[in-house]
């Protein structure tokens, strides 16, 4: 497929985040910060309930970008990812992006994730080259 | 609150080799389904001298939150790497009463770069409410 500047990547729906899915995240990757996993402390630092991993975000960010770039054709030089909203249990985020520049084999994208309510909870730039 | 001093000497996680169920169980909470030999974040995994940076630094965990983050994908990982981590803060500043902290991890496997990742922290003044 050749990508153009200003091209809309096909966007992807990650089903909506569970506490159960946060234990196995904080299991997985070893963040075990009580702000997702325990209700008392969560509210203690303000928030209405536990809140969700920001990098569980940006792994639904990376499986977008190799959905639409698959790793046997493109290589991921560069990812990026702003948390710009909370996100919380019950939340649905769904992946959109844009090719920002396009030039020999060398793209680079715009992602962002968007939740139920249409708020943008983050966005994300990565540089991804065409494997010769 | 931030001590005023800190080492600017890295903090060295030696990881065990990465195995298939670790790649697996982490690709299965992220809802990852389109990776080639692991999911692109999976260098999460790798965060605990961090999380030791974080504890070096008595971060009260209820007013850290993750703004930032960064990878840059040299070689990647794959199962049977043996990830050894340096972390260090390349950068600690304040403003409006709240400490914008920046973590740099290089994660080498056999001696080569495997991956860069840079995490930006804001740690909120306990009087303050989420800013997100």
């Amino acid at each position: 497929m050749n990508w153009t500047s200003g091209q809309p990547l096909r966007a992807l729906t990650k089903p909506a985040i569970t506490k159960d899915q946060l234990r196995l995240y904080a299991s997985a990757s070893g963040d075990t910060n009580p702000i997702h996993l325990d209700e008392a402390f969560a509210r203690e630092a303000g928030f209405p309930s536990v809140i969700v991993h920001g990098m569980l975000s940006m792994a639904f960010l990376a499986d977008h970008l190799q959905y639409n770039f698959p790793p046997s054709e493109y290589h991921v030089v560069k990812l990026r990812s702003r948390f710009r909203k909370v996100t919380f249990p019950g939340d649905v985020l769904s992946c959109e992006g844009r090719v920002k520049k396009a030039e020999s084999g060398s793209l680079h994208v715009a992602l962002l994730t968007r939740n139920q309510r249409g708020e943008i909870t983050t966005e994300g730039e990565a540089e991804i080259k065409k494997i010769s | 609150m931030l001590q005023k001093s800190f080492e600017e000497a890295p903090i060295v996680f030696r990881a065990d080799p990465l195995t298939r169920n670790q790649i697996e169980k982490f690709a299965q909470a992220t809802c990852s389904e389109h990776y080639a030999d692991s999911p692109l974040t999976l260098p999460t995994i790798l965060r605990a001298a961090e999380f030791k940076w974080l504890e070096r630094l008595k971060i009260d965990m209820r007013e850290l939150l993750h703004t930032d983050q960064e990878y840059e994908f040299v070689d990647g990982l794959r199962e049977g790497d043996v990830p050894v981590v340096y972390t260090r803060i390349t950068e600690r500043r304040e403003r409006r009463g709240m400490t914008f902290v920046v973590l740099e991890s290089e994660v080498r496997c056999d001696e080569r770069v495997a991956v860069v990742a840079r995490s930006s922290f804001v740690i909120r003044s306990s009087s303050e409410g989420p800013s997100a």
